[in-house]
């Protein structure tokens, strides 16, 4: 059994016109101690789709369905204040893209990291200070952090107070949001060293979010390419890396400047659809230079390539005209 | 090849408030030579703090040297008032990072675009019509009649960076500084923006300053690379060789900490250099980066500046790990 099984979720904005698809019928599994990367350019619905598994609602969002099973307990029946009390922060938790810029600038890290333990658990402030230590230990914050003010720390060091914030109650599933995309590349270097040592050590799954298709290879066992709110390609990190069969997937790791080789760089002409009126057919055949007759009619099928394979792509329709 | 920009021993400090009355010097840039050549384009890369962005402004005069000469053709515009620099500013031009903020929000693109024409006297009205068509033209915002009536929010950030592009251009200057133009893009755009750029140093043999924290891209796109610690430049030379042949330790400590899209990465520790990059107001003795070294030399790295030296034809560094470094 998956950890996190997502089937058919649907999240759209209200706005005066039509809704904004942002998040339309996505369906993935996280299995348990494994990173499973969601790539996509801006406005591919990545961080919705992370709002919706949070059910951290906006106020417009609507069409809000799909079934979201996290550990075996179907937590879309959940009512809001149970999901608030038993799910969030408890079982999945999350760091938001830019969050450690929120930290609170007049109090101590350590007691914001505590915050959410006090709220649980109405024992004694030592068992709270030892749990924000043990913490600042796992992500290798020196322990004199904990009286510190956001204002005098770096950003790496203001962004591992959020993961040992998110880890507070033990989450097994740690959403993180483009957790790396204020930082410099040497400090990413080494976030992206402890996400994989909390991965290993203490068999924590992620959901890592990201425009970022070779820095989601340095931790995700599976990669999910988002496109106009869906799911155009999802598999194994090495599937979708060395066998990638989504023109757009192919598209996207064309367009990475490589250091080990002269090859130039490509790019994708165009720019991703507005959601309030997606392309008919395939969502991408308007920049798709393999598209041909049915794209533009027909939404593509799901087709399974090889086992946890799976692509939305007339080309690799076998049955096709 | 003739030299278009010469820096020569660029200093620039900014006083930052400590305490109450007091100030300590912040220095951003200490002590930087570089030769821009016309027509090359020369890649900045650094990390935040490491003085890319300031080297950039004060190269545009937006900040004036606290030390040292900056030379365009010859002529030292280091320090000379804001009233004489106008011809100066005709000539050279920047793109910034943030399309979003780089633009004014209530000005049409048309208006955006006439505003340097306007600024600098050039052409009459039909005249600046024409010249605004033709900057559409070269940075293929097309049908260009529409795209002049649109406004900044009604364009992608791809498009906005193009129009950005666009006023830099209109003046055909000799110099453009494009500091991080591609870093706010979607990476599957990036490229299209660079291949812009080097099609009109083409077309108008203009010479580009591009800022960048991305050393992958200024691999394809830059003739050469200047790699900047905490002020200074610690190598210099030709793309290529910068990547694959890397002189100074932090230079390959930047490459390896790029990602490159291999399944395999996951499996394995990425080799990383500890801790952050020093500060700005009191950077560490001799060689700056010694503290995070993983080759620093007992006794001498700690202790003495080392020299930006030709460790090869055209490619310097300044590193005791290349032995001239102590004496020149």
């Amino acid at each position: 059994m998956s950890l996190l099984d997502v089937r058919d979720l649907h999240m759209h904005y209200a706005t005066q016109g039509n809704p904004v698809r942002a998040v339309d019928g996505i369906s993935f599994q996280v299995e348990k101690g494994q990173a499973l990367g969601i790539v996509g350019e801006s406005g591919s619905g990545k961080t919705s789709l992370s709002l919706a598994l949070m059910r951290l609602l906006p106020s417009n969002a609507t069409d809000y369905r799909g079934q979201v099973v996290l550990e075996g307990e179907d937590i879309g029946d959940l009512r809001d204040e149970d999901f608030r009390r038993l799910v969030r922060w408890r079982k999945m938790s999350m760091v938001f893209q830019g969050a450690m810029n929120s930290l609170n600038p007049v109090l101590k890290v350590g007691h914001q990291v505590a915050e959410p333990f006090l709220l649980e658990n109405k024992g004694p402030k030592d068992l709270a200070k030892e749990r924000v230590l043990q913490l600042f230990d796992l992500v290798r914050l020196p322990r004199e952090t904990v009286d510190r003010y956001p204002h005098e720390l770096s950003g790496g060091m203001k962004q591992r107070v959020m993961i040992a914030m998110s880890l507070v109650l033990n989450p097994s599933l740690v959403i993180l949001d483009e957790p790396t995309s204020a930082l410099d590349v040497s400090i990413q270097a080494q976030m992206m060293n402890l996400l994989k040592d909390l991965k290993r050590d203490l068999g924590i799954s992620f959901i890592f979010i990201t425009h970022d298709i070779a820095l989601a290879s340095d931790i995700c066992d599976k990669i999910a390419v988002m496109y106009a709110g869906e799911i155009v390609e999802i598999g194994n990190a090495e599937d979708v890396l060395i066998r990638p069969q989504h023109p757009y997937t192919r598209k996207l790791l064309d367009s990475i400047p490589r250091l080990g080789s002269n090859e130039a760089p490509q790019f994708i002409p165009g720019a991703p659809p507005d959601l309030t009126a997606p392309p008919p057919g395939c969502r991408f055949h308007p920049r798709c230079p393999f598209a041909f007759d049915r794209c533009d009619r027909e939404s593509p099928a799901i087709i399974t390539i090889e086992e946890g394979h799976k692509t939305r792509c007339w080309l690799l329709d076998k049955k096709s005209p | 090849m003739t030299e278009l920009l010469r820096i020569k021993d660029l200093r620039v400090y900014f006083q930052a408030r400590r305490g109450l009355i007091g100030t300590i010097p912040v220095k951003a840039i200490d002590g930087v030579s570089l030769t821009l050549e016309k027509g090359e384009t020369l890649a900045v890369v650094g990390e935040s703090g490491s003085g890319k962005t300031t080297l950039g402004r004060a190269a545009l005069r937006l900040v004036k040297p606290t030390g040292g000469n900056i030379f365009f053709e010859g002529e030292d515009i280091s320090h000379l008032p804001d009233s004489s620099l106008k011809k100066f500013r005709r000539r050279v031009q920047g793109v910034f990072q943030d399309p979003y903020s780089s633009l004014d929000a209530f000005m049409s693109v048309s208006q955006i675009l006439e505003e340097p024409l306007a600024i600098h006297d050039i052409g009459s009205p039909h005249e600046r019509i024409e010249m605004i068509h033709q900057a559409l033209q070269d940075v293929r915002l097309s049908p260009v009649e529409e795209m002049a009536t649109k406004y900044p929010h009604m364009l992608s950030g791809g498009l906005r960076q193009r129009v950005g592009l666009a006023r830099a251009l209109i003046l055909r200057p000799d110099f453009i500084l494009a500091d991080e133009p591609v870093s706010m893009i979607d990476a599957s755009s990036r490229a299209e923006i660079l291949y812009l750029m080097r099609e009109l140093q083409n077309t108008y043999g203009i010479t580009f300053l591009y800022i960048t924290h991305d050393i992958a891209t200024a691999r394809h796109f830059a003739d050469r690379i200047a790699v900047m610690y905490a002020g200074r430049i610690v190598e210099i030379g030709p793309s290529d060789q910068i990547i694959d042949e890397p002189l100074h330790p932090y230079t390959t400590a930047l490459i390896r900490a790029i990602p490159e899209p291999d399944p395999a990465n996951r499996l394995r520790q990425r080799p990383v250099i500890p801790g952050e990059p020093p500060s700005a107001t009191e950077p560490p003795t001799g060689c700056r980066f010694h503290p995070r070294c993983p080759s620093a030399i007992a006794g001498t790295c700690k202790v003495v500046d080392p020299n930006l030296i030709e460790v090869m034809p055209g490619h310097y560094a300044a590193c005791h790990l290349w032995p001239r470094a102590l004496q020149e």
